[in-house]
């Protein structure tokens, strides 16, 4: 292994959890707003429970490049305690408060049919805090926070997902006609 | 007429047709439509692992290319003894990083080229 490989294997998969995630979000809003009328709700409900897996997927190869790193040797008390890291404590717990987020959410989904559905609503909304620690993670802890392709793509990204909250909120009635398909078609992933 | 040596009616008996004939036909449609009812997105769904994995790769190879665009356009004027002094100087804190700004644990930022942290 080069020198700095794990390095770039950090924030490489890093940026494509935070991308992930960022999609399965767009994906759930898309099942309750049906913003685009196209796509089967079975479709995108599928896609969006997989897009959530990938990212906790994503986020394990970034953690892993950052504790094989030699550079900083994140411990695991680096790694999972929020404010223990050194470097960046606020920015870094961030992220460390969003992998615990999305971990609890991508459970919960997995044991939807097993709870009680308002607890599964309630740690489900979390994601949105997901979403919203994660790009603030990206944006100020990480060395790409400087990256002008980065920054532009969290910006588009943020204002897609505002958009799709903003017709969530504001069009209660189509929302609530599509999640009553969602929980037709099984899950509400 | 009752088959009564092995317990059967009619109505059992075209019972076991139905799901002998039921069995036939998964037999010859295959176990395949059924995994694909199990998951509606399934080749969107290997798109997209594809996908991520792709840019997974990109995204960190542009990363080392631009590293070593960087560290090859400083390393550049170094054979000048007068600009030598200038360059550890700009290799020892380098600008993108942000991780530039904590200290080392160790002893390796001493080599600026092979242990620079920018882009």
């Amino acid at each position: 292994m080069r020198d700095q490989t794990w390095w770039y294997v950090a924030r490489s998969g890093g940026i494509v959890a935070w991308a992930l995630a960022a999609l399965a979000v767009i994906w759930g809003l898309q099942l309750s707003t049906r913003l685009v009328r196209k796509p089967a709700p079975a479709w995108v409900l599928d896609l969006h429970r997989f897009l959530g897996g990938l990212a906790v997927v994503f986020v394990g190869v970034h953690l892993l490049g950052l504790a094989l790193d030699s550079f900083f040797s994140f411990g695991l008390a680096e790694l999972f305690v929020p404010f223990a890291s050194p470097y960046k404590p606020t920015e870094v717990a961030l992220g460390v408060v969003a992998m615990y987020l999305l971990v609890a959410v991508e459970v919960t989904s997995l044991l939807m049919k097993r709870m009680p559905r308002r607890i599964w609503r309630g740690v489900h909304y979390t994601s949105y805090a997901v979403f919203v620690l994660g790009t603030m993670h990206g944006l100020l802890a990480g060395t790409d926070g400087s990256n002008v392709v980065f920054r532009w793509a969290c910006l588009i990204v943020s204002g897609i997902v505002l958009y799709m909250t903003l017709v969530r909120i504001l069009a209660p009635r189509r929302a609530g006609a599509s999640r009553s398909t969602a929980d037709r078609a099984g899950t509400a992933g | 007429m009752t088959d009564r040596s092995q317990g059967l009616t009619p109505e059992d008996l075209s019972a076991e047709d139905r799901i002998k004939r039921l069995q036939e036909r998964r037999t010859t449609v295959g176990a395949t439509p059924r995994a694909r009812r199990r998951h509606p997105a399934a080749r969107s769904r290997a798109l997209f692992a594809g996908l991520a994995l792709a840019s997974f790769g990109v995204v960190g190879a542009s990363m080392a290319a631009t590293q070593s665009i960087s560290t090859s356009t400083v390393a550049a004027p170094a054979p000048a003894p007068v600009v030598q002094t200038a360059v550890p100087a700009v290799t020892a804190s380098p600008a993108p990083s942000s991780k530039a700004t904590t200290p080392a644990p160790t002893g390796t930022r001493s080599a600026p080229v092979t242990r620079t942290r920018g882009s």
